[in-house]
């Protein structure tokens, strides 16, 4: 009964693990799918209606809780408060979910936005999503390939540390 | 407003060291000791013998609020060396110009803020009653910061009590002091404000599809400006203009501005703060 038990016990923990892995991938994939998202939905608020960056930015979280919303929240956050300092982008773009490049170069859009004329933010938005779109292919490739294959590798190897332990 | 505006240390400093209710104006110049105005009298707020010098990013914070973070929305604004905030309080800017094709495109390096704080006094037209029963083209005449704006929203509002349609030119959102689109000053029950307008088409869209009685603007400026003036005033419309200048005789010497003369019949002219020297009626001939 007790081997039944540790062997149930290694099962969840093997396929938790593998949950986990799979889901950091996917969550990552999100994360930048949501950026170029933001990227697009500014490029369509600033070129027509010109709302404000605080408008745009919380439109464009409303109803949505991926994490590069969070990182917007924060952002939105310190528009509000006043003059923002690049420390304070680079603090609101740290997220375990992205690299230090990644997470510099997120640091780095949110602190260039709204500081420029129209022609040239409109240009930097296309730069940012030049940026980003092969982070993101890269990101989606890679959540095919291991983000599936650690769920499965977990589940396996819970069932393999069963048997063993049976 | 001008507690959301500024940095806190600002403007904690200003609180120390002036009387915020009585302000007019606030100066910051990057490097530069704090100059406020009350009713118009500048002096540097000090607090125990000590000024409060400008530093860069307390003009960033504040280029930061009045943009709402967002430049590109209002570029053009800059260009022409302003910034309107919400509470139409007006910011005017200096700094390095940038020019694109030949033109002025933008304003980098800003330095300085000249940060106008509007007011709305009621009852500040008293003594034109006859004036605003009898209305026909009104020019307010006087030098900067001695009240022009102020009379004129007061005189829009009145006369929009009177029942007649005032359509309001507010290039610079000084007379509105719209937020969101919404005039949060008192301008009457029959105006519409044309907010952010650039004059000249602001005067061909009023006539043209407002069906205004009067039209109301601030600040007349060159000869294009009194060309339109004279086009609206062909329409039928009235118009209630302000325009910078020390008097009604100093406006008749200027080759430009002396058609005015030919466009208006009352001058109200202001010499100090808020107090009207004098109103002439072209057809009288005389100082009221």
């Amino acid at each position: 009964m007790l081997k039944l038990l540790v062997g149930a016990l290694l099962f969840v923990c093997c396929g938790y693990v593998g949950y986990g892995i799979s889901a950091h991938y996917r969550k990552r994939c999100n994360l930048l799918v949501s950026a170029l998202g933001y990227l697009d939905h500014l490029e369509n608020g600033v070129s027509y209606l010109q709302n404000t960056l605080g408008e745009l930015t919380l439109s464009y979280c409303q109803g949505k809780k991926d994490e590069f919303c969070k990182i917007l929240k924060k952002y939105s956050g310190l528009l509000e408060g006043g003059y923002v300092m690049k420390e304070d982008c680079i603090a609101a773009a740290k997220s375990r979910y992205l690299t230090a490049y990644e997470q510099s170069l997120v640091a780095e859009m949110l602190f260039s936005l709204g500081k420029s004329d129209l022609d040239t933010q409109l240009s930097d938005i296309k730069k940012y999503r030049a940026a980003f779109s092969p982070i993101e292919d890269a990101a989606k490739s890679n959540q095919k390939k291991y983000g599936t294959l650690a769920f499965k590798l977990g589940i396996l190897s819970g069932l393999a540390a069963m048997l063993v332990v049976a | 407003m001008l507690k959301d505006l500024l940095p806190e240390r600002v403007f904690s400093f200003i609180v120390s060291g002036a009387d915020v209710g009585k302000l007019t104006e606030v100066r910051m110049r990057t490097g530069k000791p704090l100059s406020v105005a009350e009713y118009g009298k500048y002096f540097f707020p000090s607090v125990d013998g000590h000024e409060y010098v400008v530093t860069g990013e307390d003009v960033g914070h504040v280029l930061a609020i009045a943009t709402k973070h967002s430049m590109y929305a209002v570029n053009s604004r800059i260009a022409n060396g302003f910034l309107s905030c919400d509470d139409g309080i007006r910011i005017g800017l200096s700094g390095e110009g940038v020019y694109k094709n030949g033109k002025l495109f933008t304003l980098k390096n800003v330095n300085s803020l000249c940060i106008r704080i509007p007011s709305q006094i009621f009852g500040c037209a008293s003594g034109l009653e006859k004036l605003v029963d009898d209305f026909d083209n009104t020019l307010i005449i006087s030098p900067p910061g001695m009240g022009k704006t102020t009379l004129l929203r007061e005189m829009i509002r009145l006369l929009s009590l009177k029942g007649k349609n005032v359509v309001v030119i507010d290039e610079r959102n000084e007379l509105s002091a719209s937020c969101d689109g919404v005039a949060t000053a008192d301008l009457g029950p029959n105006t519409d404000v044309l907010l952010f307008s650039c004059k000249k088409a602001g005067y061909a869209d009023a006539v043209r599809s407002l069906r205004p009685d009067v039209i109301a603007t601030d600040e007349i400026f060159g000869k294009d400006e009194i060309s339109c003036l004279r086009d609206i005033c062909r329409c039928g419309v009235k118009v209630l203009a302000t325009v910078h200048a020390d008097g009604l005789l100093s406006l008749l010497k200027d080759t430009v501005y002396c058609e005015l003369a030919g466009i208006m019949r009352y001058f109200v002219e202001l010499r100090e703060i808020g107090k009207i020297s004098a109103l002439i009626d072209k057809k009288e001939y005389k100082k009221c």
